[in-house]
């Protein structure tokens, strides 16, 4: 006879299955590669203690990603009063092969410029562009996310965008 | 009109982009991008920037987590951060409440005087220094007066100052005694008679000799009635200022400046009459 799953259990499967989405998130939304580990179990953690109140009612993708957010806001705000400096090489590391060729390295500094433009938003518009563009989720799992309104998040996500591309044209990447 | 209809579509151009438009609001866009250059332009700016960011490599922890949380029994560690959480809040809760009442008791501190007498600080509205160092007014604020929260007897007062006591029952105006009240001011112990009529209250300080004496913080000297005395003024406060062989002796009040000089009349002619 098959014993029910247990609870851990189910919540290890999604960590197992959304830790680098999340990750991947939570890095580009604090600008920072080594602080978004923290970030991260403290996401897990939370979400560990919070799993027992779960109830279902929203897809565990999205109550894992509000909580990743909200850990990520924190975070944001604990780091305002000190220097933080903004990991702005938020790429994937190049390859000796890769930093040889001049190409290469113009692409890395493109892919920097493009970090420091998302950067430059504001939390929560950065927060919208990263979850519809980068992980690609819809309108409605985003609105569960953040607590907006449908609304909400298509302005929101349309003012993002537009300052973006002005930013992206300032730093010369479009 | 061409304006408002391009202010109203820009708005919906990224939710175009995403096809999460109905479908009248979506052929409206399909229909004004090709004949307006500048929506045109806006809509190419959002595609691009939507590519560029889709453009930047996902990133990756250095380590997995999974693994360690799924052999830590969710009841363990549920208690225990919870029991560490609570602890760290009590903790702190208790510290701040020990700061607290630790800032309290510093600034509302009540010194004692030597016979054990409470008195508290209390602050002038006319600023009356008695005991003062100088006129400086940082100088001054380092010696501001601690006034008693209780009247005294004459008997307790004058137990406690080195001069007699000059208090007579009545004063001209009507004024009848109130109470003393001692000082304890640096080096030396004072008293404030209070005299009282309806309506109206008069101070007069008494403190010994050769301690010099500033009224208000920019008070304003005038001819004095009487001889021997200087006037001073001071927002609303009168002050008059006279010594006697073994004391000094300031008479305070808002009554006009006559009213005060009877005052002063009486206590340095006693044996007159009261009118």
């Amino acid at each position: 006879m098959d014993s029910p799953p247990k609870p851990t259990e189910q919540l290890g499967e999604l960590f197992q299955n959304y830790q680098d989405s999340l990750f991947n998130m939570i890095a580009r939304l604090i600008g920072s590669y080594d602080e978004a580990h923290d970030v991260l179990q403290e996401t897990f953690l939370r979400a560990l203690q919070g799993w027992g109140h779960f109830r279902g009612q929203a897809e565990p993708r999205t109550w894992l990603y509000r909580i990743a957010v909200n850990c990520s806001y924190t975070h944001l705000k604990k780091a305002q009063g000190r220097t933080r400096s903004v990991n702005w090489e938020l790429t994937a590391v190049p390859t000796a092969s890769q930093a040889q060729t001049e190409q290469a390295l113009v692409e890395e500094e493109r892919k920097r410029l493009i970090a420091r433009a998302l950067h430059s938003l504001k939390p929560e518009l950065r927060s919208v562009v990263l979850l519809r563009d980068m992980e690609e989720l819809s309108y409605e799992e985003i609105a569960a996310i953040l607590g907006w309104s449908l609304g909400t998040v298509a302005s929101r996500l349309n003012r993002a965008r537009r300052l973006l591309g002005k930013k992206l044209k300032a730093l010369g990447v479009m | 009109m061409r304006k408002v209809h391009c202010w109203l579509l820009r708005r919906k151009l990224s939710a175009f982009l995403d096809g999460e438009l109905p479908v009248a609001v979506k052929t409206k866009i399909e229909l004004h991008l090709p004949t307006c250059g500048s929506c045109q332009a806006l809509y190419a700016s959002i595609e691009a920037a939507q590519q560029t960011i889709r453009e930047l490599p996902r990133l990756q922890p250095r380590e997995r987590f999974s693994v360690g949380l799924q052999v830590v029994p969710t009841g363990t560690v549920q208690a225990s951060t919870l029991r560490v959480r609570r602890a760290a809040r009590w903790v702190a809760s208790t510290a701040m409440v020990a700061a607290l009442a630790f800032a309290i008791n510093l600034a509302f501190k009540q010194p004692q005087t030597s016979s054990g007498i409470v008195v508290q600080a209390y602050a002038l509205d006319m600023e009356m220094y008695l005991d003062g160092v100088s006129r400086d007014r940082s100088q001054l604020d380092r010696f501001a007066e601690l006034y008693e929260s209780r009247p005294v007897s004459l008997e307790e007062a004058q137990a406690h100052v080195g001069f007699q006591i000059d208090a007579p029952a009545q004063l001209p105006g009507g004024f009848s005694f109130a109470g003393a009240y001692l000082l304890k001011s640096g080096c030396c112990h004072a008293v404030r008679l209070r005299y009282q009529r309806y309506g109206a209250e008069m101070d007069v300080f008494q403190q010994p000799k050769g301690h010099p004496v500033s009224f208000g913080s920019k008070p304003k000297f005038i001819p004095a009635r009487l001889p021997q005395c200087q006037c001073a003024r001071s927002g609303l406060h009168q002050a008059y200022y006279w010594e006697t062989p073994s004391k000094a002796l300031v008479v305070v009040s808002t009554l006009p400046e006559r009213e005060v000089a009877d005052v002063v009349n009486a206590f340095a002619h006693p044996e007159q009459e009261v009118r």
